[in-house]
């Protein structure tokens, strides 16, 4: 073959080796073997979804980590309340004993009382504004007071009973809770002087967690 | 037998043909470099032969003409290769300017889908947490600008192409008129059984030129070339040329007219015109119509959901985003509709602190929209059919360039001029020189001596 001019190959062939020599001084300094979409178009998609998936999963392990403090709030909320409960039978059973005197039933009363008014704040724990409790309504206070009321043959919630009152024998004293509809009476038994009913005046939970020894219903 | 006179004609001639030989020579070292030249050679004839009874004598050399060495063949694949070339570098000098907007980065769409999805589920763990409300609504934001970017980058592309087009025309047109200037001129040469040469070169470049921008077909005939575009478009015919002319479509697109008024846009499909138009109307659309009907579905699937479920206020769920009722164009107006964060639809069943419904905005990413795929998986497609375009050209690009350097080393072989092999020629043509002017000199000497013959000087 006649060769005419050398140099338009020469640039040719140089200008190949420059390019190869480009991509790799990219792929070196970058340390991607893809730069741009066209390097590997298939590459390129899938790591579009890879990226996705990560993102979700890394989002999965941040979730977990936020809402882990508001689980273990929870935890020890129910906790200090079975202790609570736990305390309050105990005292119940002691209460409800033939040898205690009017003063011990009153003391063990208010002790009572205090363990439900801790029941009752540990059940509206919040952890950061949001009531742990209380469902999908959790800006508002899920467990709150109900009001009840009492009628007795020998008092009512208009002229309440006092501490030293001492029922007749087969009086029926009826509390009530307006909240919740239940109904609660006690008939007094012969001879015993009953000062729980003023300390239940002034709150209750939902559910009775109390037995007396001896209950109506 | 010779006569001293036929001799010294014989001489002279030959000095005629040595000299006219270096003067090709000399023309092509001069035009050594010249894009598109074509060698010369000069023809030599014997003359026909002078018969004197049994024998006869040579009369000597004729220097008929100087002959470009031409091959036409190849000139026509190379025209054919250069429109391919540019063709295919039209379309990827595009094409990589789109490819930024759809590579992974802090903005594009497939990240802001992702980071909407993710705010989301952190929405979940607690869903009247107004930081985790806003940052949904920022998400939201964010990716419906990455749509508006992305579309915005693919018509603003078009915009510069059929600015390209008008370009492209205008240069056609100029050329087809130096063309058409031409054709007399080299008709007259080879009416005349000349070759055309330097006009030729010339008219060789100028079609070459145009090959660059459109698909030519060159025929010869009587009164020079004509040339059509690739359906039969009629640019040059005899002395006469015709332009083509541009106009604004209905579409808002450049389109070119032949000069009857006939819309040619479509046929044109090689040449830098071709490409252009090849990039600006099927390729780019293409894209823009993906683009907009996973807006337009993503939207409208994100509204249904936020629509299931009730917002912080307890009413239920309005339209997270606004979206045109036509697909066209969704990726470029959509927008969020809500700029309150309490009206992000978490709740199933109106409380406040409820998130069920946000397992239903999360489950858009999961499920497939109407048109086949998930709204991931219709972006990452998008993403492979923007790489693969581009890939397709430069892999093209590549191998025409490649095979155009090929062909222009067998031109060059055949028409191109080497130093070389013309200064050997001056060697061989100054020595023919230098011995027809020997002859010259011994004849005139012989003329002498036969003057003095009979003479007192001969003794």
């Amino acid at each position: 073959m006649r060769v005419a001019n050398m140099l338009p190959d020469i640039q040719y062939q140089m200008q190949q080796s420059q390019q190869a020599l480009a991509t790799a001084t990219e792929q070196l300094s970058t340390g991607l073997r893809v730069n741009q979409l066209s390097d590997d178009p298939s590459a390129s998609a899938n790591m579009v979804r890879s990226l996705a998936y990560s993102a979700n999963v890394d989002q999965y392990t941040s979730n977990v980590s936020s809402v882990l403090p508001q689980m273990q709030s929870a935890d020890s909320a129910i906790s200090s309340v079975v202790t609570s409960l736990n305390s309050a039978v105990t005292l119940g059973t002691e209460g409800a004993n033939g040898t205690e005197t009017s003063a011990n039933r009153q003391e063990v009363a208010s002790q009572v009382q205090s363990i439900l008014s801790s029941v009752i704040a540990q059940a509206n724990t919040s952890f950061q504004g949001v009531y742990v409790f209380g469902g999908s309504d959790s800006t508002t206070p899920p467990f709150v007071s109900a009001s009840t009321t009492y009628t007795s043959s020998q008092g009512s919630n208009a002229s309440p009973l006092a501490a030293t009152t001492a029922l007749t024998a087969g009086s029926v004293t009826t509390i009530s809770d307006a909240a919740t509809g239940e109904t609660m009476t006690y008939q007094a038994a012969a001879g015993h002087h009953c000062y729980l009913a003023v300390s239940y005046r002034k709150c209750s939970l939902r559910r009775h967690a109390l037995r007396r020894h001896k209950r109506n219903d | 037998m010779g006569s001293l006179s036929s001799s010294l004609s014989i001489a002279v001639q030959s000095l005629n043909a040595a000299s006219g030989s270096l003067q090709a020579t000399n023309n092509n070292i001069a035009n050594a470099n010249t894009p598109g030249y074509t060698r010369e050679v000069p023809i030599l004839e014997e003359l026909a032969p002078v018969n004197e009874g049994n024998f006869s004598a040579g009369s000597g050399v004729d220097l008929k003409g100087y002959q470009s060495v031409r091959d036409e063949l190849l000139q026509t694949q190379i025209q054919q290769e250069t429109q391919a070339q540019s063709g295919a570098n039209a379309q990827l000098a595009s094409l990589q300017q789109i490819q930024p907007t759809f590579t992974t980065s802090t903005q594009d769409i497939g990240t802001e889908m992702s980071a909407l999805f993710t705010s989301i589920s952190s929405l979940s763990t607690n869903s009247t947490s107004s930081t985790s409300q806003e940052a949904v609504l920022t998400a939201g934001q964010n990716l419906a600008t990455a749509f508006n970017t992305a579309s915005n980058t693919l018509t603003s592309q078009q915009t510069g192409l059929n600015t390209q087009v008008s370009q492209d025309v205008t240069q056609i047109n100029q050329l087809t008129q130096q063309i058409a200037a031409l054709n007399p001129q080299i008709a007259e040469l080879t009416s005349s059984g000349q070759d055309g040469g330097t006009l030729q070169d010339q008219q060789d470049q100028l079609v070459l030129q145009l090959s660059a921008l459109t698909s030519v077909s060159v025929t010869q005939s009587g009164d020079g070339e004509t040339l059509t575009t690739g359906n039969g478009t009629p640019l040059v015919v005899g002395s006469q040329s015709f332009s083509l002319q541009t106009t604004t479509g209905s579409d808002g697109m450049t389109h070119v007219l032949d000069q009857n008024g006939t819309d040619i846009t479509s046929s044109l499909t090689s040449g830098d015109l071709g490409g252009t138009i090849q990039t600006r109307d099927t390729a780019i659309p293409g894209l823009l119509n993906q683009l907009d009907t996973l807006a337009n579905q993503f939207g409208t699937a994100m509204n249904a959901a936020q629509a299931k479920g009730y917002d912080q206020n307890g009413n239920a769920g309005q339209n997270l985003f606004t979206i045109p009722a036509t697909v066209a164009g969704s990726a470029a107006s959509i927008k969020m509709a809500i700029s309150d964060p309490t009206l992000i639809a978490a709740s199933s069943d109106g409380t406040a602190g409820s998130n069920g419904n946000l397992a239903n905005l999360s489950a858009v990413q999961t499920t497939a929209l109407p048109a086949g795929q998930t709204p991931g998986n219709a972006y990452a497609s998008l993403v492979y059919q923007v790489g693969s375009l581009t890939s397709n050209a430069n892999a093209e690009s590549t191998a025409t360039t490649s095979s155009l350097a090929q062909l222009n080393t067998q031109l060059s072989s055949v028409s191109g001029v080497s130093i070389d092999e013309e200064s050997a020629n001056l060697i061989t043509y100054q020595q023919a020189y230098e011995a027809a002017a020997r002859v010259v000199t011994t004849i005139q000497a012989m003329f002498t001596v036969t003057m003095d013959m009979g003479t007192a000087a001969a003794e």
